[in-house]
């Protein structure tokens, strides 16, 4: 029976891939060849970057035996940890996997009866050169030189200025959805593009995607998970989307992407040079201020400054963009009546509401709801999920929240919301073929054999019926023609 | 069984297999009587949580059942 387990939700969640805000970053690294990193690593930035988002005791080696001449000795690595010196070398090759992920380890190599792991010389190199100031690649920016301190932004208005633009996609995308739009700015030609390209909108007018027409995008379902996502997830997804279009059109993603992580070193309020910074990125960076991670006075100035959507990209920790706006963020009321009450006069905020919210009443400051069954199921239907309502429902609640007795929303609004979800598909259909036999002994025969190539899907031993996957078919029907004539012989 | 080859012998049909909860179950099987001849869906009743169904029934069937749940809810009065 398809029973789900509603008691651990919130254990799901954490089990689930999408835990950090940099998870499209890590696919896509995971992905990339040891030249790949090579090239990476040419720049102190990333170098410093990369390091930030290992675990701790990874970042620990790492520092520990970065001024050394030696590779990394397995007998140090367990000395260091206090394990137990007969600890199994896989289990050792474990704690540093995240560093052999992102190549700044080479696999373990056998050296005079030791084992160790050589470290990459880009990478150490890199590091090196980030922590004492050296080389020469620039990767920090280049601060420009300018003449006069007039018209130079506030971190107040860069701030302001990054959020507007951002959310002015996002609300182009929510309200493309909703039925009542409300007028939002339309993006550029190029966001659109992106936005089209990775799937979360699409012209509905042009099934086969070839030829859309982008003034007339809606959003999809990916479009509105991604609307759910927090801000430092959706942040890393569109960036990796623009490099993923990058790769389509055959061009070197690294440079790009070392852009990516300078612009994150960066500082909030300081105005850097945009060619002496970027010589070969010149293009990728003016797309960037499509999206708000960097502002400039004017089109053909060289002066340009990171927002805060830029500089906290590498933070390697997601709570500095929240903590910028927390208590903005955190403004909802959830009652076990299922009552919304939202502090927020925030237009994004309340359109997304909007996808699985009743709002009955609106005030300058407040907006006042119901999660009820049609609404929820209708945004369900549109491929919002239960644990991404949740998701939102929880990262989104009012301090007062967190004064009543965990857990922070109502066991029952958050069993109810998955009955919803789970009432969508009791059915689960796969195409089968049915074997049905009279014969235990070829039965049991033939049901180890689909076990053994995991072409089963069903078995009942009661009534010798086996179901297995259908391009199987010919493969289990030649093992049991064979196993018949031998049967048949046999007796 | 007749002549004793026949104990070997194995019957293969192709269909759909429905995975669903006991009552979603129920609901199927309900459907399936009150349908007669090539408009009858049910392949196998296979256990308290199985069934096999013909393909091209498939979509319309989950339309049934969906539309069979949506009668069994209990709608509040939105003016409470």
């Amino acid at each position: 029976m398809v029973q789900p387990s509603f008691s651990h939700p919130t254990k799901r969640e954490d089990a689930g891939p999408s835990t950090s805000p940099t998870a499209a970053l890590d696919a896509f690294l995971d992905n990339q060849h040891q030249s790949y990193y090579e090239e990476l690593y040419k720049s102190e930035a990333v170098c410093l970057c990369i390091l930030r988002s290992l675990p701790p005791v990874c970042r620990h080696i790492i520092l520990h035996i970065l001024w050394s001449h030696q590779p990394i000795r397995t007998v140090d690595v367990k000395l260091f940890l206090q394990m137990d010196l007969k600890t199994p070398l896989p289990e050792l090759d474990e704690v540093v996997r995240p560093a052999l992920n992102r190549k700044i380890l080479h696999p373990m190599i056998h050296k005079k009866a030791k084992m160790q792991w050589p470290m990459n010389d880009t990478f150490k190199r890199g590091l090196r050169n980030a922590l004492t100031g050296l080389g020469t690649s620039n990767s920090f920016g280049v601060p420009f030189e300018r003449d006069t301190e007039e018209g130079i932004p506030t971190q107040e208005e860069l701030v302001a200025y990054g959020e507007d633009t951002f959310e002015g996609i996002l609300k182009y995308m929510v309200s493309s959805g909703l039925e009542i739009g409300f007028p939002v700015a339309r993006p550029q030609e190029e966001v659109l593009q992106l936005l089209h390209a990775s799937g979360l909108m699409t012209d509905p007018s042009d099934p086969t995607g070839q030829n859309p027409n982008i003034n007339r995008l809606t959003i999809t379902s990916k479009g509105f998970q991604f609307l759910l996502e927090d801000r430092q997830t959706q942040l890393w997804e569109i960036l990796m989307y623009y490099l993923s279009a990058k790769e389509a059109n055959s061009e070197r993603s690294a440079v790009v992407l070392s852009m990516f992580f300078s612009l994150g070193c960066m500082q909030l309020g300081q105005d850097y040079s945009a060619s002496a910074s970027f010589p070969h990125a010149q293009a990728a960076l003016n797309d960037l201020a499509q999206y708000g991670f960097i502002y400039r006075s004017s089109e053909d100035t060289d002066q340009f400054f990171p927002t805060h959507l830029a500089t906290a990209l590498c933070s390697g920790d997601a709570t500095v963009t929240k903590s910028q706006d927390a208590d903005e963020k955190r403004f909802l009321i959830l009652e076990t009546n299922y009552k919304i009450y939202a502090y927020t006069s925030n237009e994004l905020e309340i359109a997304i509401l909007n996808l699985f919210v009743d709002i009955r009443i609106r005030y300058p400051n407040l907006v006042v709801g119901k999660l009820d069954r049609k609404n929820v199921k209708a945004a369900m239907e549109k491929g919002i999920s239960a644990h991404q309502i949740i998701s939102y429902l929880s990262s989104h609640a009012h301090p007062q929240m967190y004064n009543s007795p965990p857990p922070l929303l109502h066991p029952t609004i958050v069993d109810q919301l998955h009955l919803w979800d789970r009432e969508r598909n009791r059915l689960k259909a796969e195409d089968t073929v049915m074997f049905e036999f009279f014969s235990k002994e070829l039965f049991d025969d033939t049901e180890a054999e689909a076990r053994a190539n995991a072409a089963l899907q069903h078995s009942i031993p009661s009534q010798k019926l086996l179901f297995i996957e259908p391009h199987t078919k010919a493969a289990i029907t030649e093992f049991v023609k064979e196993r018949q004539a031998r049967l048949r012989s046999g007796i | 069984m007749s002549a004793y080859g026949d104990t070997y012998n194995v019957q293969v049909k192709t269909g759909v297999l429905v995975t669903c909860d006991s009552a979603a179950k129920q609901i199927l099987l309900h459907l399936d009587s009150q349908r007669d001849g090539p408009r009858k869906f049910l392949v196998r009743d296979i256990d308290e949580t199985h069934v096999m169904i013909k393909r091209e029934f498939v979509e319309e069937i989950k339309e049934l059942l969906q539309d069979e749940l949506e009668k069994n809810t209990y709608v509040q009065d939105p003016n409470m």
